[in-house]
């Protein structure tokens, strides 16, 4: 079977390899391999369909992996509890940060709280310190759910990076 | 499928505003978001440059006699069994009193009217027109709805109500007085919550094809795919 390349700006790439680009423009394309999206560059940062472009208020250091809620004046800051969660970083570019409301992306998980996560878990970001979340044993009977983990792992301190599926719906 | 183009990230027409493509004015010479979409073929692309979207023309069998849509991740064709018209911007929930069941492909969708638990429902904003619901057909117009992303919704206005940053937002569910608005809402613990302020900057949304006409009062909000209701 024949192939017709990808129209993309930049083609296919891995996310490290995008991550790494220089000297874009606004609107350019590029196809994310990791994460399996088309990624717009917005002038300022890589984003696609499942994120939305913020700037930190800089009152914490915020990672990838954190979860992060809004503020007032629109930035945003580690998130505190479960009523206001936002998202989750998924990448930090020029002081822009994209954050991710669904799909599978890296979440920061409390190795405190949790020493380790098995496939399926739900995640939880009340039960955890700001920005980090932790397996919530009862899903079904409580707040703060962000998504799922899509990976088995053994943590390290103080807190390790884990595949979620991220989940959309408004938390209360 | 028409040539590419090569314009901006490998699409056939480069960078285009949301009102270029989704106002109802944008064809309208002497519109400030004027875009003659008269040479757009099926499966052409754009990307909006408002919330950085990529999107795919759709004329509906591929004629392109029929009406032009634009979809894109999340952006599904439905129907409108509201018996007002819909413009780009109102919030649609889905519908709840099915009496009849017509012959269309599309899910049922309405702006809420009184009846039934529209917080239930949330479905997403719509993105073009569409008639109101006929009799004689047993349903309205078609339209495009967005379901998840940031996009402009019409919103209240006074302060007890705009979406301000950090707000959560609601479908407004305590009068059909304000059917398709969305409204603040400072309580996490409340029904019908769509979404978060994104951008508290007003984004005036226009409802006919006038030039400048009397834009609707709207907003930037960062929907969900649903909301979790009880």
């Amino acid at each position: 079977m024949s192939y017709k390349p990808l129209p993309f700006t930049y083609g296919s790439l891995t996310l490290s390899q995008i991550n790494a680009l220089t000297g874009m423009s606004q609107g350019e394309t590029v196809y994310n391999t990791e994460w399996n999206v088309i990624e717009v560059y917005s002038g300022n940062v890589w984003t696609n369909d499942q994120c939305a472009i913020f700037q930190s208020d800089g009152t914490d250091t915020i990672d990838v992996g954190n979860m992060v809620e809004q503020n007032t004046s629109g930035t945003i800051r580690l998130n505190t509890g479960y009523a206001d969660w936002l998202g989750v970083v998924a990448r930090i570019q020029s002081g822009y940060y994209t954050v991710a409301f669904t799909g599978k992306y890296d979440v920061l998980v409390d190795d405190n709280t949790s020493a380790s996560v098995t496939n399926g878990d739900a995640l939880s970001t009340n039960i955890a310190p700001d920005g980090l979340v932790a397996v919530n044993a009862s899903p079904a009977s409580s707040t703060g759910i962000v998504g799922y983990c899509c990976e088995t792992k053994n943590g390290s301190s103080p807190s390790y990076l884990v595949k979620c599926a991220v989940q959309t719906v408004e938390i209360y | 499928m028409s040539y590419l183009f090569g314009n901006t990230g490998g699409t056939t027409w480069g960078l285009k505003n949301y009102n270029q493509i989704f106002a109802l004015n944008s064809e309208t010479v002497g519109a400030t978001d004027y875009w003659d979409k008269s040479l757009v073929q099926n499966y052409d692309t754009v990307i909006c440059s408002t919330n950085n979207k990529l999107l795919t023309a759709y004329y509906r069998n591929g004629d392109s006699s029929n009406e032009l849509y634009w979809y894109g991740a999340g952006i599904y064709l439905m129907q409108n069994m509201d018996g007002d018209a819909i413009t780009p911007g109102d919030y649609m929930v889905g519908y709840y009193n099915l009496s009849s069941s017509p012959s269309t492909n599309y899910p049922f969708v309405q702006k809420y009217g009184g009846g039934g638990n529209p917080y239930e429902r949330c479905v997403g904003v719509a993105l073009s027109s569409a008639t109101a619901f006929s009799e004689r057909d047993g349903y309205g117009g078609p339209l495009i709805v967005a379901t998840f992303g940031v996009w402009p919704c019409k919103t209240r206005t006074g302060s007890s109500y705009a979406p301000r940053y950090g707000d959560h937002v609601q479908v407004y569910i305590s009068s059909s007085t304000y059917a398709g608005l969305v409204r603040r809402t400072t309580s996490s613990g409340t029904y019908g919550l769509i979404g978060k302020c994104y951008d508290d900057a007003s984004f005036p949304i226009f409802t006919d094809s006038q030039a400048a006409g009397e834009p609707a009062e709207g907003k930037q909000i960062l929907l969900w795919t649903a909301s979790e209701t009880d």
